[in-house]
C-alpha cells in the first residue's frame, strides 16, 4: 500500500505542542515497524523532515509541495488529488485535520481512502464562545471540515473514546469508521531515579496557559484557597505553585499581580515555555501535578506526570479520566473549594520510590509504538473494507 | 531502581585535594543526599600527603559530612613498594614482580579486603577507585564480579601494567569519567578484556558550584580590570612554564595590558617575576568564584586531565576556557559543547586570547554553550543516575 501522510503540520507552531508530538512519534514509530508499505509525504520544504529521525527521512518520499505552501483549501486539495493520482497512492492520512493553520484536501473520485486524526473538537463543543472569539470566516471554515470529515472521509481516527463521542454528538456522525489510538509519553518521562531529592519537593507543577480552557483564574484562586483553608498544616506552607507555559509580558504582569492580591506574591512563579528537558526534571521534582483543564481531547500532561511517577490532581472532565484512570485525585473544574481540597489530598499521596514507580508503570499503557502499530492495522483494514464498527484501543483503568 | 546500599572503596577519605579522593568523597555526599543509604571503606591512613602505612585513625565506624564510614588498619609492609619506586627513580626496567609489589604494597588493607567479603552481593553496589592505587586492585581482585571499578585512567606507565588488564577483567562494571578516557582503554585493553571494556559507562563526574557564604573579594585582595585566569596547582605536569611562556610571548607581540592570574597552590617559582602575572595562591571558594567570574577566560595548557572540573566550574560562571589541543579529554569537551576553544601553539594561544577580548559576543555564547552542557551531562542527578542504571543492568561475564 501507498500511503501519502500530510506534512503540514512540519511547518506550524503545533509541531512544538501535543499535536506535533503525535505526529512525530506516530510517524517515526510507523516507519520503524513497517516493512512492508510505501510512504509519501507532503512537505514545502525538505527542512520539514528533520524533525525526524535519518532512518524516517530515509523511509519517507517526499512530494513537494511546489511554490511553498498553498495559499486555499482548494489549491491544497488540487495539489494533494494531483500528487495521488501521478503517485498511485492508496491511502491519504491528515494527522492533524481540524487545526486553523493547515488545509483539509476535499477527496476526489479516486481509488484512494482518506483518513484524518481528530484531536478535540473543542470549537464545536464550546460553539458559543469560539463563535464569539474566533471570526466568522475561520469558524465557518472550521464547521466546513467537520462536514468534510463526516461526508467524504473514510476513516476518522480519534485521540481519546471522549473525542470520538464528542464527535459523533456534535457532528451527527454516523458510528462506522472511527477509532481511537491514544497519545503516549515518550520513554524520557520517568521517576526521579534516586528515593529522595536534595531539597525535597516544594512545588506543584501546572501546566497552563491562557487560554481560558486551561482554566489558570481558577487554577491560581483554587492554589489560595489551599492555603487559606490549610494554613495550619505546616507540610504545605512553603509549597508553591509553578506555571509553565507561553506567556506574554502583559499577561504575566496581570498574573503575577492577581497572585499578589490573593496573597501569593512569593509562592506563584510563571516558567514561560521549557525545553523538553527541563519539563522532565520540573516534572521528576515535583511534589505532584495540578491540571484543571475544563476541557482536552486527551491531556497528554496528565500522562506525563503519571510517568514521571508524581501524584496527580486533576478536572473530571472530558477525556482526562479516561487516561489516569484511578491514578489522580479528580475535582469539578468549575468549584474553586473541591479544586483546593483535591489539591491537599494530593499533596498527601505518597511520593516513595515504590508510589512513583507504581504511576510510571501504569503510564506504560500507552506507548508510541502501541499506537503507531494500531494507526498502521487501521489503514490496513481500511483500504481492505474491513472497518465495520468502532474499533478503540483499550485501556483498562485498573 | 536500585534497592541496594552503596560501598565505595577509597584510601582516603579526609578534606583534602585530590582528584580520585574528592570525587569518591562527592559520590558519597550526593548518593547519600539522594536517600541512597551510602557507607565508605577506607583505611586509617591520614591523607596521600603522609605515610601509606601508618595508622593515623583508629580503626572503626565514623561519621562524614552525614556519610557513614568505616575504617580499617593498613598494611604495613613498605620496603617492596619503596624499591620500585626507587627503581623507576632510577629509570631500570621493571619486571612483572616490581609492578605487582606497585600495587601490592602500596596502600593497601587486608583487613578492610577482608571485610568487603562478609557483604552480601544482594544488598551492596560496591565501587573502588581509583586504579593507581594497590587497594583497589586488591578488592576487585579478591571478589572477581562483584566489585565496579571507577578507573579514573591517564596515559601514564600504570596504565599499561598487567596487572591494570586483571583488574579490568575481575571488574564487575567499569565506570569512565570521559568518553576520551573510555576510547584510550579500549585501544589497550579492547581485543584482551573484551565486552566489558566497551560496554563501560561514561558517567562523568557530578559537577554543581559550592554555595559559597564568605566575603567573595576581601579588602587586601585587588583585582586587576582584565585578565585571565588560571585555577589550579601551579606544576610542571599542569604545564604552568608552557603557559607562563606563551603568554609573555603573547604580552611582547600585542603590548596588552592584560594579566594572568593564578589561583590554587604548587610550585610558586614557576611564575616568572613580572607585573603580567598575579598569583593570588589559595582562595576561598566564594573568592575563587568571584575571580573566575571576573576574569575573561580561563587558560589551562595541561595535557594530562581526566576530567577538568575546574573548566566545568568555569562554564557554570559563565567563563569559557582556552585549552590545550594536546590534551584529549578537554578538547573533547570543548568541542562536545563549542564552548571555547583550544591551541597547538603559542600563536594559536595569543590569537584565541586576543580573540575572546575583542568579540564579546561570541565569548558569552561559548560560556553559554558550554553552561548548557554542564547542566545537562554534568549535573549530580545525571551523573548518579548513570551509575544507577548501569548497577541494573546484567554484568558481562568475568573471564578468569
Amino acid at each position: 500500500m501507498k500511503i501519502l501522510i500530510d506534512g503540514q503540520t512540519l511547518n506550524t507552531p503545533e509541531l512544538n505542542r501535543g499535536i506535533g508530538t503525535y505526529v512525530k512519534n506516530t510517524v517515526e514509530n510507523m516507519l520503524a515497524f513497517d516493512f512492508v508499505n510505501d510512504f509519501y509525504i507532503d512537505v514545502d520544504s525538505a527542512n520539514g523532515l528533520d524533525h525526524f529521525s535519518p532512518w524516517a527521512q530515509q523511509k519517507l518520499s517526499v512530494i513537494p509541495q511546489p511554490k511553498g505552501r498553498s495559499s486555499s483549501a482548494v489549491e491544497y486539495s488540487e495539489f494533494t488529488n494531483d500528487a495521488i493520482k501521478k503517485a498511485g497512492i492508496d491511502l491519504y492520512w491528515s494527522p492533524n485535520a481540524l487545526m486553523t493553520n493547515v488545509f483539509l484536501p476535499t477527496p476526489e473520485a479516486t481509488d484512494c481512502h482518506f483518513v484524518a486524526t481528530i484531536f478535540d473538537v473543542i470549537p464545536a463543543v464550546m460553539k458559543k464562545q469560539y463563535q464569539k472569539a474566533w471570526p466568522a470566516k475561520v469558524f465557518e471554515e472550521y464547521q466546513n471540515k467537520l462536514e468534510l470529515l463526516e461526508r467524504d472521509y473514510d476513516l476518522l481516527i480519534h485521540i481519546s473514546e471522549r473525542t470520538k463521542s464528542d464527535f459523533i454528538r456534535t457532528v451527527r456522525a454516523s458510528q462506522k469508521r472511527h477509532v481511537v489510538t491514544p497519545l503516549a509519553a515518550a520513554p524520557a518521562f520517568r521517576p526521579y531515579p534516586f528515593p529522595e531529592i536534595p531539597g525535597g519537593r516544594d512545588y506543584i507543577l501546572y501546566p497552563g496557559g491562557f487560554d481560558p480552557r486551561k482554566n489558570m483564574d481558577r487554577a491560581v484562586e483554587a492554589f489560595a484557597e489551599m492555603h487559606k483553608r490549610y494554613a495550619d498544616d505546616k507540610s504545605i506552607g512553603a509549597i508553591r505553585l509553578l506555571i509553565i507555559c507561553q506567556t506574554h509580558s502583559s499577561e504575566a504582569r496581570e498574573m503575577m499581580n492577581r497572585a499578589k492580591t490573593l496573597g501569593l506574591a512569593d509562592k506563584l512563579e510563571l516558567c514561560g515555555f521549557v525545553s523538553d528537558l527541563d519539563l522532565i526534571t520540573l516534572y521528576q521534582k515535583a511534589r505532584c501535578l495540578f491540571f484543571p483543564s475544563l476541557y482536552e481531547g486527551f491531556g497528554l500532561p496528565v500522562l506525563e506526570g503519571l510517568a514521571c511517577g508524581i501524584p496527580v490532581a486533576a478536572s473530571n472532565t472530558s477525556s482526562i479520566p479516561e487516561v489516569a484512570g484511578n491514578l489522580a485525585t479528580y475535582f469539578d473544574p468549575l468549584d474553586v473549594v473541591d479544586m483546593a481540597s483535591s489539591l491537599y489530598q494530593t499533596l498527601k499521596a505518597p511520593v516513595d520510590l515504590e508510589s512513583r514507580m507504581l504511576r510510571h508503570e501504569y503510564s506504560k499503557r500507552f506507548s508510541w509504538q502501541s499506537t503507531a502499530v494500531l494507526t498502521l492495522q487501521t489503514f490496513a483494514d481500511c483500504a481492505q473494507g474491513l472497518m465495520e464498527s468502532n474499533a478503540s484501543w483499550a485501556v483498562t483503568n485498573e | 531502581m536500585l534497592q541496594k546500599d552503596i560501598v565505595i572503596v577509597t584510601p582516603w577519605l579526609g578534606s583534602f585535594a585530590g582528584g580520585a579522593e574528592s570525587l569518591a568523597r562527592g559520590m558519597a555526599r550526593e548518593f547519600r543526599r539522594r536517600g541512597l543509604n551510602t557507607i565508605v571503606f577506607t583505611t586509617c591512613s591520614r591523607s596521600p600527603y603522609h605515610s601509606w602505612w601508618k595508622d593515623y585513625y583508629q580503626p572503626g565506624t565514623y561519621n562524614f559530612e552525614g556519610v557513614q564510614v568505616r575504617r580499617f588498619r593498613t598494611n604495613l609492609n613498605q620496603s617492596p613498594y619503596k624499591d620500585v619506586i626507587l627503581k623507576i627513580h632510577a629509570q631500570n626496567a621493571l619486571t612483572a614482580g616490581d609492578e605487582e609489589d606497585f600495587f601490592n604494597f602500596g596502600i593497601n588493607s587486608n583487613e578492610l579486603c577482608d571485610a568487603l567479603g562478609e557483604l552480601s552481593p544482594e544488598r551492596y553496589e560496591v565501587l573502588a577507585l581509583p586504579y593507581f592505587h594497590g587497594l583497589t586492585h586488591s578488592a576487585v581482585n579478591a571478589y572477581p564480579g562483584r566489585v565496579s571499578l571507577v578507573p579514573c585512567f591517564h596515559d601514564e606507565p600504570q596504565f599499561y601494567w598487567r596487572a591494570t588488564e586483571r583488574l579490568l577483567v575481575n571488574a564487575k562494571h567499569i565506570f569512565y569519567n570521559s568518553p576520551e578516557e573510555k576510547e584510550m582503554t579500549i585501544k589497550q585493553y579492547g581485543r584482551t578484556v573484551g565486552r566489558s571494556v566497551v560496554e563501560g559507562t561514561v558517567a562523568g563526574v557530578g559537577i554543581e558550584l559550592t554555595e559559597a557564604t564568605d566575603d567573595p573579594l576581601p579588602a587586601q585582595l585587588s583585582l586587576p580590570a582584565n585578565y585571565f585566569v588560571y585555577a589550579g596547582r601551579k606544576e610542571r605536569g599542569k604545564n604552568v612554564p608552557l603557559l607562563c611562556d606563551w603568554f609573555t610571548e603573547h604580552v611582547r607581540r600585542t603590548q596588552t595590558t592584560m594579566k594572568l592570574v593564578f589561583i590554587g597552590g604548587g610550585d610558586n617559582d614557576l611564575l616568572p617575576r613580572s607585573d603580567h602575572f598575579l598569583d593570588l595562591g589559595f582562595v576561598s571558594e566564594a573568592t575563587k568564584q568571584e575571580v573566575i567570574t571576573r576574569s575573561r577566560a580561563m587558560v589551562n595548557l595541561s595535557n594530562n586531565e581526566s576530567f577538568s572540573i575546574v573548566i566545568m566550574e568555569g562554564w557554570l560562571l559563565g567563563v569559557p576556557p582556552i585549552v590545550s589541543a594536546e590534551c584529549p579529554v578537554m578538547k573533547g569537551h570543548v568541542r562536545r559543547c563549542n564552548g571555547g576553544l583550544y591551541v597547538y601553539s603559542s600563536d594559536e594561544f595569543s590569537a584565541a586570547l586576543d580573540y575572546l577580548v575583542r568579540n564579546d559576543a561570541i565569548r558569552d555564547q561559548l560560556a553559554s554553550n558550554g553552561r548548557r552542557y554542564v547542566a545537562r551531562n554534568f549535573s549530580s542527578d545525571a551523573v548518579l543516575a548513570r551509575y544507577l542504571a548501569t548497577f541494573a543492568e546484567p554484568q558481562c561475564s568475568v573471564a578468569g
